[in-house]
C-alpha cells in the first residue's frame, strides 16, 4: 500500500487543476498555467534577470509546476505541529538520545550510551515511500500471539504513549485497527484515519547496533556488537519491539538479528 | 568502522541466527527487556515513524526546491 499521504500528494493537485482547468477554459494553455500559479508567475521575472535561464517551454513548465508544489505543500503544511511538539516531546524526556540528522540524507540515526555501551538506532526516511509488499501482512503471522502481546502490552502502550497524544485517532494506540477489525472492514478504517490525521501506514525498519568494548576480544576485534532489525507498520508500532522483532522472519534479506565482530 | 559502516555493512555470508519468534520464548522475552533497558522502547517505536513523517516533508520541499533550481 502506497502511503496516504504521497497519494495525497497527485490528488488535490488534480483537483485543483481540474477546477482551474474548467474555469479558464477558454484561455490558452500558456495563460492558464500562469493564472494557475500567480505567485509564481511573478517571480519568474526575477530569476530570468540573474541567472542563465531556460528558455524552452518544458523548463519553464516544469519550474513553474514545482513552485505550484512548493506552494501546495507548505499550504497542506499546517498540521504537523502535533508531529513537532511529540518529536519535542520524546527528546525532552529522553535526552540520552542525540540524533544526527544531516539535511538531505536519508538516514537518520540515534545515538546514546549504555554504560560502556555505545548504541545506535539507524532509520531511514524512504520507509515512508515504501509500500508494504503486497501478500505481506505481519499481523498474519502474529494471530498465535494475539492475546499474549495484547496484555502484555497494552498497559506499556497506554503509559509510554505520551508521545502519541496529539494523534486524533486513539484507537491506533491501545489496538491495531489490523487486529480488531475483518479485512474488509480495514479500507474504512485507513480512510478515517487520514482524515483525522493524515497519519498513513507504512512500514518502518530500525537497525539496532549495539557497540561494546572488546570484553571478548579473542579475535583481536576490539568490538563487539550486535545489530537487530525491527520492523513495523507504524499504527502496530505502539506494540512495539517484539512484535516488530516477530515480523523479521517476512523480511529474510533483511530482518535478521546477528552478532559480528568489528574488524576495526 | 564508524557505526553507519557497521549498519551499512551486512555480510550475506554471516550466519543470521533463526527467526525471531522460533527463538525459545524466555530468549525472546528477555531480548526485549534487554532492549528495553537500553531505551529500545515503545516510546521509540511512537516516535521513529513520527520523525519520518516529519523529516520526509522537509526533504521532499528541499528535493522540490532543488529540482526546481536546476531546470529553472
Amino acid at each position: 500500500m502506497l502511503s496516504l499521504r504521497a497519494v495525497a500528494r497527485a490528488a488535490p493537485r488534480s483537483a485543483a487543476q481540474f477546477a482551474s482547468t474548467s474555469s479558464c477554459s477558454t484561455l490558452r494553455p500558456a495563460l492558464q498555467t500562469a493564472l494557475r500559479s500567480s505567485r509564481i508567475a511573478t517571480r519568474i521575472p526575477r530569476y530570468f534577470s540573474i541567472s542563465h535561464s531556460r528558455f524552452d517551454d518544458a523548463s519553464q513548465e516544469l519550474a513553474a509546476k514545482l513552485s505550484d508544489e512548493m506552494r501546495l505543500e507548505s499550504e497542506e503544511d499546517s498540521s504537523p505541529a502535533d508531529s513537532d511538539s511529540n518529536i519535542k516531546h520524546f527528546l525532552d524526556q529522553n535526552s540520552q538520545w542525540t540524533i544526527e540528522d544531516n539535511t538531505g540524507e536519508q538516514e537518520v540515526q540515534l545515538k546514546r550510551k549504555y554504560d560502556d555501551e555505545e548504541i545506535t538506532v539507524s532509520f531511514s526516511i524512504a520507509d515512508f515511500n515504501s509500500p508494504m509488499m503486497d501478500g505481506e501482512d505481519p499481523d498474519e503471522a502474529m494471530m498465535d500471539d494475539e492475546e499474549d502481546i495484547q496484555t502484555a502490552q497494552s498497559g506499556g502502550a497506554n503509559t509510554k504513549g505520551a508521545v502519541n497524544q496529539g494523534r486524533t485517532s486513539g484507537g491506533n494506540i491501545k489496538v491495531a485497527p489490523e487486529d480488531s477489525v475483518a479485512p474488509g472492514d480495514r479500507e474504512d478504517m485507513r480512510d478515517a484515519e487520514d482524515e483525522n490525521d493524515g497519519q498513513a501506514a507504512f512500514p518502518a525498519s530500525v537497525n539496532v547496533l549495539i557497540q561494546r568494548p572488546g570484553k571478548v576480544s579473542i579475535d583481536l576485534a576490539p568490538y563487539q556488537c550486535l545489530v537487530l532489525t525491527c520492523v513495523g507498520r507504524a499504527p502496530c508500532w505502539p506494540h512495539c519491539r517484539q512484535r516488530c522483532l516477530q515480523h523479521s522472519n517476512r523480511h529474510p534479506s533483511r530482518q535478521v538479528h546477528r552478532l559480528q565482530n568489528d574488524q576495526h | 568502522m564508524t557505526s553507519t559502516e557497521l549498519l551499512g555493512h551486512a555480510p550475506e555470508s554471516l550466519y543470521a541466527g533463526p527467526p525471531f519468534q522460533q527463538l525459545d520464548e524466555d530468549v525472546q522475552n528477555l531480548l526485549g527487556a534487554y532492549l528495553d533497558a537500553r531505551g529500545i522502547n515503545t516510546a521509540l517505536a511512537l516516535f521513529v515513524p513520527e520523525y519520518i513523517d516529519v523529516k520526509e516533508q522537509k526533504e521532499y520541499m528541499g528535493w522540490l526546491g532543488r529540482v526546481k533550481e536546476f531546470v529553472e
